[in-house]
């Protein structure tokens, strides 16, 4: 077995040992319910006004409460004309949670329970001063100037659905999942790296022209993302003064634009100069490699403007236009390596 | 200028630009450049090439008539 396989396949090993690491912290904790309830509000009074449940957790821990009740079952909160509350209690009979809405979706924060059955009390508010009493008696900083007027509450028949979650604390596994992710994608580039050698070739070796041209392209690269920030920081200063002037780009997607102007300046003046493979690389694997990633992210890039969500607050943000523009600037680079790739050809 | 000196060394050993460059450790396009003129190898290249071809440093990059020099000239 060559060095090379052997390490190619302790770098998957470690991917896939550090993916199963995660795993084992990926919380499972997590109890929910759902209650479909038909309300019927006559005279003032409200027919299956009162409802309880109960939710059992098993596991001692942090978690985040999440209420969210509303009429039908549409994407947009849709109130009815009352007002529900709903209150939590453990065991012993202590309030651990509280609130009341007409239609609402409300995290809580992070709060300590422990293992044991909770109930889930709910009622129906159909005066002003009812929800004054049960938010005064339960509700922490309840504002009874904020309660709706009475003329807002209305007989009818209403379909509600109430969701009560006890959503477990992801925070160690998100950290745990981003190394992850940081450590994965280093192995990767290992792997793709030592798979883009030619066989038994030494290290990655640039010959002296290669260094010296490889010098000017970082060079290059250098001064355009030094002109680009400088535009865009003095766009900025000017759009403070002129208000009517806006940047539609979220600041982070100026950034990544920055960045990429640098490698994409970098990668083309190393390739038209020979400069961009080390003696030993294996040209078209690179090509293929840059093609497919490429390829990926302009894809994902365009199901995100069909979506439309690639704009957040009037801006173009770059959680999810960022794969648009690196695919773009791969695709620069890629267009890149072909005209070098037909010119060699032509020359031969 | 052309070195074209360096190229008929390279031909009489019925060498192709990939064979010198894999023997003195460069890039095929590097030796393009240095018989092209494009490209001035610094000394270290210049002893690995005439090695390989088995020639002086004279004989394959001093040109003829050529006494003095600034070696300033830009890479």
């Amino acid at each position: 077995m060559s060095k090379k396989f052997k390490t190619v396949k302790a770098a998957i090993l470690g991917m896939i040992v550090m993916i199963a690491v995660a795993a084992l912290f990926v919380p499972r904790n997590k109890y929910q319910t759902s209650i479909n309830n038909v309300i019927t509000v006559k005279n003032g009074v409200a027919d299956n006004g009162n409802f309880t449940t109960v939710l059992e957790v098993k596991k001692t821990g942090k978690y985040y409460i999440i209420a969210d009740w509303q009429k039908g079952t549409g994407s947009e909160l849709e109130a009815p004309d009352f007002v529900s509350g709903l209150v939590i209690t453990d065991e012993n009979g202590k309030r651990v949670f509280a609130t009341s809405a007409s239609a609402i979706h409300i995290e809580s924060a992070l709060l300590e329970l422990e293992a044991g059955k909770y109930t889930l009390s709910f009622q129906v508010f159909t005066s002003r001063n009812a929800l004054i009493d049960f938010g005064t008696g339960n509700i922490d900083k309840f504002d009874p100037y904020g309660a709706p007027d009475d003329d807002l509450f209305k007989d009818g028949t209403w379909n509600m659905r109430y969701n009560v979650k006890f959503d477990p604390d992801y925070s160690t596994f998100y950290v745990i999942a981003v190394l992850t992710g940081l450590v994965d994608g280093l192995l990767l580039v290992v792997i793709v790296v030592i798979l883009s050698q030619n066989q038994n070739a030494p290290a990655i070796k640039y010959d002296e022209r290669q260094i010296a041209c490889r010098g000017k392209a970082y060079k290059y690269a250098f001064f355009s993302m030094i002109i680009y920030y400088a535009i865009i920081t003095m766009v900025a200063m000017a759009s403070d003064f002129f208000t009517s002037m806006r940047i539609p780009y979220a600041l982070d997607f100026l950034v990544l634009v920055g960045v990429l102007i640098g490698i994409v300046v970098f990668a083309i003046i190393a390739i038209m100069k020979d400069a961009y493979f080390s003696l030993n690389e294996n040209r078209t694997f690179i090509i293929i490699i840059f093609g497919v990633i490429s390829l990926i992210n302009i894809a994902i890039g365009i199901v995100h403007i069909v979506s439309g969500d690639h704009i957040e607050d009037g801006a173009i943000n770059i959680a999810n236009s960022g794969n648009l523009l690196f695919g773009i600037a791969m695709l620069a680079v890629l267009v890149s390596l072909l005209i070098k790739k037909l010119l060699e050809e032509k020359e031969d | 200028m052309k070195n074209l000196k360096l190229k008929a060394a390279r031909a009489s050993f019925d060498m192709s630009q990939q064979d010198l460059a894999d023997k003195v450790g460069v890039s095929r396009q590097t030796i393009n450049a240095i018989e092209k003129g494009d490209y001035n190898p610094t000394i270290n290249l210049c002893i690995a090439i005439c090695k390989a071809l088995n020639k002086t440093l004279d004989e394959l990059f001093w040109e003829p008539g050529c006494t003095t020099g600034t070696g300033l000239e830009d890479h």
